[in-house]
């Protein structure tokens, strides 16, 4: 394992030992969220909102330990947003975060049964189980890639998003709920929304 | 297949819907902020439109009226065409307002006239939420695993007919809020043995709790407990039904009838992402793709609601419908936030808020799986009556 791999390793584990918190924290390790964000707003870990930041309404970013934060009041567009390196580390906190939801959610189809038959037996739930699985190991040897093109950065991570999708619907109606763990996949995406740098090409449909 | 074209009377009241959207935009996000607080937003035109297209005339609805046209509680084209314009406004405040709704259907449907009037009258009388009860915690809405029992009341009680309902009911939509509505449950073992009652949240034994929502948090979804809620013979459902037709039957259509009103539901959130860029980034890459999937699967919604007018077990559109505009609005939301970038999840409110919404529709009544399994049956169906002919 190179280096940057292993480096990677570690945010990967932050990510699904820690949490997205713990994660965002150590990838923003050392940024002012001010010069750095893309955005007039942040998601930050709660603990190092700027004091006296205005805190933005959200049903449920704190009880990850998060907060969005208007960074700057009545600006736009201001930093360049998470490239290369941070945004490699972005992208390992996330698939951490995404293994340990895909492991809870196959414990629990694991557990429930429909029409007699465990939900994890059901050809459908299979292939999104495998789907998910998938696009962690690719993603996992893409976030080791050096010097990626933002546009191929943003697509990984929007690979990721998708994931996250495919993994909180597998928790049924109990996965919309605030108090369920999955809450994180959601907020995940909301982090690479507002931390990832734009690409200079026009982005339109997948 | 010929495009639906809405005719002249269809077309007005889809107007009166649009002229009210947006108001419920603009009262969306306190009520995304305060989900249980409705005080503020019981006034919205939209609301008492809902109130009018859903209260039968034979029951006390006073007729929402457009021109030379009167609208009531009526087919289910009328319905997803108005639904689908209130919802390109903000669909969570949709369901948020009072009436009805899934649980008028069933009523319609398995009621007989004493149980239709009570429900009707008592919902406008006064001005209630219901609810329509059939999910339960760890079981989902596997039928054939419900745990609710409705049990025979002791002899004692002194009516050998009064039943007493016991057991769980979880995501429910109005579940806190609402003031009467229909629950499932069993009164025996066999699958001809569920059966739903008309059961009033006032009632001794009933107790509700709020559940607090990703999004779509104008649902209001509630956890029911009952222990022992008295249910007297003319609440129970279905009485002058066969047995047959007493229970699951009746959920089934109103899942038929529901599945294209949660399409419509996505179809007019998915019109949202596209006007919040096209006023943003007019000529964002793909707007007219988007636009164009979107506007198809309105489409489709309007015909899944025509074939269920001819025949109301026919939900094979239904289907098909919740599963492309689910994904519509899904792919519309994530390219309007990679279209408008960073900025705007700060400048645009419900930007943020939408992403979150679109995700209910997934969950609402069967999942897009449970919908592929429904289509290819219906196709597998099909080429077997017709000798395998296309």
């Amino acid at each position: 394992m190179t280096g940057a791999r292993a480096g990677l390793r570690h945010y990967l584990d932050l990510g699904r030992e820690g949490g997205l918190a713990a994660g965002l924290a150590a990838v923003l390790d050392g940024l002012d969220p001010a010069a750095a964000a893309p955005g007039a707003v942040a998601l930050l870990p709660a603990a190092s909102a700027p004091p006296g930041a205005e805190l933005l309404t959200h049903p449920f970013a704190a009880l990850e330990g998060l907060a969005l934060v208007r960074l700057a009041a009545g600006t736009t567009a201001t930093g360049p947003g998470l490239t290369g390196p941070r945004a490699a580390a972005l992208a390992a906190v996330r698939i951490g975060l995404l293994s340990r939801m895909l492991d809870a959610a196959v414990r629990r189809l694991e557990a429930r049964r429909f029409g007699g038959l465990p939900l994890v037996d059901r050809q459908l739930v299979g292939a999104a189980l495998a789907d998910v699985a998938t696009e962690i190991e690719v993603a996992t040897a893409a976030a080791g890639r050096p010097d990626a093109p933002a546009e191929a950065v943003r697509d990984q991570h929007e690979r990721l998003t998708e994931a996250g999708w495919t993994t909180t619907r597998l928790f049924g109606a109990e996965g919309y709920l605030t108090d369920h763990p999955v809450r994180c996949l959601h907020l995940s995406a909301l982090a690479a929304d507002l931390w990832l740098a734009r690409p200079t090409v026009t982005e339109g449909v997948r | 297949m010929t495009v639906l074209e809405l005719d002249e009377r269809l077309r007005a009241l889809r107007g009166a819907a649009a002229e009210t959207a947006p108001e419920l935009r603009a009262l969306a996000p306190a009520l995304d902020a305060a989900p249980h607080d409705l005080k503020p937003h019981l006034g919205a035109a939209a609301f008492d439109l809902i109130r009018r297209c859903t209260t039968p005339q034979r029951f006390g609805g006073d007729p929402l009226r457009v021109g030379r046209f009167a609208f009531s509680a009526g087919s289910s084209l009328e319905t997803l065409v108005w639904m689908l314009e209130l919802a390109h406004g903000d669909a969570g405040m949709v369901l948020a307002a009072p009436g009805p709704n899934l649980a008028g259907l069933l009523v319609d449907q398995l009621g007989d006239e004493q149980q239709q009037e009570y429900f009707y009258r008592a919902v406008a009388d006064r001005g209630a939420w219901t609810f329509f009860a059939v999910t339960e915690p760890d079981r989902g809405s596997d039928a054939g695993a419900m745990e609710s029992k409705l049990e025979r009341a002791a002899p004692e009680r002194g009516d050998p007919e009064l039943h007493l309902l016991h057991g769980t009911k979880k995501y429910i939509g109005n579940g806190a809020r609402g003031a009467l509505g229909v629950v499932f449950a069993r009164t025996g073992s066999g699958p001809l043995s569920i059966r739903a009652a008309l059961v009033d949240a006032a009632a001794p034994g009933f107790a509700a709790q709020e559940l607090d929502m990703v999004g779509l948090r104008g649902a209001a979804l509630g956890e029911i407990r009952f222990t022992g809620v008295p249910v007297p013979q003319e609440r129970l459902l279905a009485r002058h039904l066969p047995p047959t037709r007493r229970g699951l039957w009746g959920a089934v259509r109103v899942f038929n009838t529901v599945r294209p009103q949660v399409a419509a539901l996505a179809v007019g959130t998915g019109l949202a992402f596209v006007d919040l860029v096209r006023a943003g980034r007019p000529h964002a890459p793909g707007l007219e793709a988007v636009a164009g999937r979107l506007e198809a699967c309105r489409q489709l919604v309007y015909q899944a609601g025509a074939a269920l007018d001819l025949d109301r077990d026919d939900g094979r559109l239904s289907s098909a419908a919740k599963i492309a505009a689910v994904a519509a609005a899904r792919e519309a939301g994530r390219w309007a936030v990679r279209s408008l970038g960073p900025a705007a999840l700060a400048e645009q409110p419900l930007l943020e808020k939408w992403t979150r919404d679109m995700g209910a529709f997934e969950f609402m009544e069967g999942t897009s799986d449970i919908q592929r399994l429904h289509v290819a049956r219906s196709l597998v169906r099909a080429r077997g009556r017709s000798g395998g002919r296309p």
